[in-house]
């Protein structure tokens, strides 16, 4: 399943698909020791930034993962990032995130998965959503609990993961109905004339 | 053509499992994409088959689907060897992954692309995952995976419903892995539009089986040879009108008797065309058509949306 770009509201945050031009703030992201250190990638220079939102932008059109930043509608300002690991076949998925440190303690990233969650649920059709945090991250506790994702168990070390983890876990059927989908590319608004589409502004899905 | 049919392995569909079936020289191959009148041409087939509105046996038995993987090759092909009637086999694999067998008829149907979205999101979500699963398992220990749909129909409202048909169309996986999605729906019918003017080659409508049953009928059996006595042939249009399948969905709808459904007569939830209206905006309309015109020849993309005799 290749994927369709969307662009996701999310409360008082909008996520759009990682661009080529956001390549400075990935940069800069890579250099905060706390998402460096949580990283399973390693962005060192303006190139390496390139090739991350590169592969976040194939996988798209992969079907493999749908990244998107998390940013300030005002301001367009990026805040964050959060990723969605699809399996093949597409049942479930994995969630990675991270947050910039001047956006911190706005529960940039819970609300974020909230969003992302209610999209491959009710869009994608996934089963259900896997979150796996070093156990030593107890911020990242707190997110996954916000975020709608049950404790499930610990992880030994392995595969991906060099220390201990925390498994989390969020099936579809977690809620009576899905988060409302907040909108995508074009947004149903009424008007005067009857109901027409808009486009969600500051979006750019054209990847 | 290759002498090679391409290989289609996608979901629950595996198009290998036709490698070595022998055919006899009258069999009928129902190949039609996903929500475009599988079950209705198979209905239709059964009753100029056995030229009475009851049947001998559910619909699933008296025309299997081969290469569907829910079910062991050899097992199907035991039950399609000991039918000593004339054979209507299902299919969701395009022409191109099929065996060319002589004498062989091969019936391909098509829908407004627009009603197979909504029809196949709607299809979705009564599906029994569980089940689908747990068969595909064949019975392996495996942690249980939470069911994807919530009860009573597809998940989230209206706009979900919107994105979800988006994002069929604009799927551009490549068919020989999903043909779940417009590109895989235009490609199966493109597969039969390339040769509509083969004798072997049926090709029908889903609106003009909406807009005159019995005509259709009877090009069908026409075009097979087959014929049915004045007198029960009323009964026989009746039978396959999809208000009376809708009542016999116990023994018609295609759950292969695995329980694949949640609900069978959700099966036949509607049949109606048009209902895309009330979800997609005009942008959206356009969008659908240009990536309609992208993957099908004008003279298809035409056909595809109104049905008519297939030029």
């Amino acid at each position: 399943m290749t994927l369709r770009p969307v662009c996701l509201d999310a409360g008082p945050f909008r996520l759009r698909p990682w661009r080529g031009d956001d390549a400075a703030v990935v940069l800069a992201a890579y250099r905060d020791p706390e998402i460096r250190i949580r990283s399973l990638s390693s962005v060192d220079d303006l190139s390496a930034a390139t090739a991350w939102i590169d592969e976040r932008i194939d996988g798209w059109r992969s079907g493999a993962a749908a990244a998107f930043a998390v940013i300030d509608p005002t301001s367009g300002a990026v805040l964050g990032n959060v990723r969605l690991r699809i399996d093949h076949p597409p049942v479930e998925g994995e969630v990675g995130y991270w947050t910039l440190p001047a956006a911190r303690g706005r529960r940039v990233a819970s609300t974020a998965l909230d969003a992302v969650s209610g999209w491959a649920f009710g869009v994608l059709g996934l089963a259900r959503l896997r979150l796996i945090h070093a156990v030593t991250n107890p911020a990242s506790c707190r997110v996954a609990d916000r975020g709608g994702f049950r404790f499930d168990r610990e992880l030994p070390p392995g595969g991906r993961w060099p220390t201990p983890g925390h498994l989390h876990l969020r099936g579809a059927g977690d809620q009576t109905q899905p988060p409302a989908l907040a909108v995508t590319r074009m947004r149903m608004s009424s008007t005067g004339e009857g109901v027409r589409p808009v486009v969600v502004p500051g979006c750019r899905s054209d990847i | 053509m290759s002498t090679h049919p391409v290989h289609y392995r996608a979901g629950i569909n595996d198009s290998s499992r036709w490698n070595g079936f022998v055919f006899r020289p009258d069999d009928i191959v129902i190949s039609v994409p996903s929500k475009c009148g599988t079950t209705w041409l198979q209905m239709i087939c059964a009753l100029l088959v056995f030229q009475s509105p009851e049947l001998p046996a559910p619909l699933s038995s008296l025309s299997p689907w081969l290469d569907m993987r829910l079910r062991p090759t050899e097992q199907v092909r035991s039950s399609l060897d000991a039918q000593t009637h004339r054979r209507f086999i299902k299919t969701h694999t395009p022409l191109d992954g099929l065996p060319v067998a002589p004498g062989v008829t091969y019936i391909v149907a098509g829908r407004d692309a627009r009603d197979v979205a909504v029809s196949m999101d709607h299809h979705g979500a009564n599906l029994n995952d569980s089940a689908i699963q747990r068969l595909l398992d064949s019975g392996a220990q495996t942690e249980a995976t939470p069911p994807r749909s919530l009860p009573g129909g597809p998940p989230g409202g209206l706009e979900h419903q919107r994105e979800r048909i988006l994002q069929w169309i604009d799927d551009d996986t490549d068919p020989t892995e999903r043909l779940g999605s417009l590109r895989g729906t235009i490609h199966h019918l493109e597969s039969a539009w390339r040769r509509r003017h083969d004798p072997d080659v049926i090709l029908v409508h889903y609106h003009d089986l909406t807009q005159d049953l019995d005509a259709q009928m009877r090009e069908i059996a026409r075009r097979l040879d087959l014929t049915a006595p004045d007198d029960v042939w009323s009964d026989l249009v009746g039978a396959a009108t999809l208000s009376r399948m809708r009542t016999h969905s116990d023994v018609l709808a295609p759950n292969e008797g695995l329980g694949l459904f949640m609900d069978n007569a959700k099966f036949f939830r509607s049949g109606s065309t048009g209902q895309w209206r009330g979800i997609l905006t005009d942008d959206d309309l356009r969008h659908y058509r240009e990536r309609l015109h992208a993957l099908a020849p004008p003279d298809l993309a035409v056909w595809v949306e109104s049905g008519g005799v297939a030029r």
